[in-house]
């Protein structure tokens, strides 16, 4: 039955690697070959159809570490702490994608790399708390109350969220809107078609990074619990952590 | 990284403004370098640089990924090995106790 399961999981697994693979080809091809080139910013706008993707998959990222987070602290299951553990990584992955590919653009479009505006300050102050979760988890140990500190930290980190995404509303600054209320919107129909795609292929690619990350995670707890088990039966020599 | 912004170019006056009657002149026109100024970032460059960035950091986490891989792979073998150890052991002391 759980070999059934498993199966089917593999099977679900490399099904979501190829779409994703097949919305990635599609989205270069209509991102970089068919949408036109941006009137204004020339050619360093279709970064656009790669840095907001990711910006939006550092949310799910955190989103999944905040929900991982919540349930372990409701009830402890190595399941719970693998996905605010491996959502943490997905926040800190992407977020350094959307930091990085950000000031490029902004070079290009404001004469400069970097400045302290709301959004920039806020997605910056994001990643820097994932960081910390992160340092947190690989440095002081795999213990009950090691992963509860974490869990709270992870809920913490969740509440800059919806700061980042009403920044630009509230303080103004710098950052543009595009998409969404208040935004310029896509003038070309190839563009919003390749940014439809853009996303979709990256809410499926975060979803299989996830799914393997996690598994990754629930494979350590797993053998973590069979040493000790081989300890406690005199099986193993060496002493618990 | 910002230098002084250079000045607009000045289209030069009409033959008739300047006096000329009639007679067209050529239009002269001096460039002028601006000292200490790159003009402006090359987009495609740039977007360029974006696109590495991205591969290098999905790359350098999929690194992380394996080496995590890795060491779980050698903690498994030392398991497997105390597991063939132990496994000896008892083999040893069942023959013993048939003796």
């Amino acid at each position: 039955m759980a070999q059934g399961a498993s199966r089917s999981g593999d099977l679900g697994f490399k099904a979501l690697v190829a779409i994703t693979t097949v919305l990635f080809v599609a989205t270069i091809d209509v991102a970089f070959l068919r949408a036109p080139i941006e009137a204004r910013m020339g050619i360093v706008q279709k970064i656009f159809y790669f840095h907001a993707p990711s910006a939006y998959t550092m949310y799910l990222g955190a989103t999944a570490c905040f929900v991982g987070s919540v349930a372990y602290l409701v009830r402890p299951t190595d399941g719970r702490d693998a996905l605010a553990r491996a959502g943490a990584e997905l926040a800190v992955v992407f977020g350094l994608i959307v930091l990085v590919t950000g000031p490029l653009w902004g070079a290009k479009a404001w004469g400069f790399y970097w400045t302290w505006d709301p959004r920039l300050t806020t997605s910056m102050l994001q990643v820097l708390i994932y960081v910390a979760y992160l340092v947190l988890r690989a440095f002081t140990g795999d213990g009950e109350g090691e992963r509860k500190f974490a869990a709270a930290l992870g809920i913490l980190g969740a509440a800059n969220l919806p700061i980042i995404h009403f920044a630009v509303q509230k303080w103004g600054g710098q950052h543009p809107t595009v998409i969404g209320k208040g935004g310029g919107g896509l003038a070309h129909p190839d563009m919003k078609l390749g940014f439809a795609l853009a996303m979709i292929a990256f809410t499926l690619f975060a979803a299989a990074l996830l799914w393997a990350r996690v598994r990754l995670e629930l494979a350590k707890s797993r053998l973590t619990h069979a040493e000790e088990d081989a300890i406690d039966l005199g099986l193993d020599q060496r002493t618990e952590a | 990284m910002h230098g002084d912004t250079p000045q607009p170019m000045t289209p030069p006056a009409p033959a008739s403004a300047s006096g000329a009657t009639g007679t067209s002149q050529p239009a002269t026109m001096e460039f002028k370098a601006v000292d200490n100024e790159s003009e402006t970032h090359s987009g495609f460059n740039l977007m360029v640089a974006a696109y590495a960035a991205i591969w290098v950091i999905l790359m350098g986490w999929l690194f992380l990924l394996w080496r995590k891989q890795s060491a779980l792979h050698t903690r498994i073998d030392d398991l497997e090995r105390e597991i063939d150890k132990a496994a000896e052991k008892a083999e040893k002391a069942a023959k013993q106790g048939a003796r």
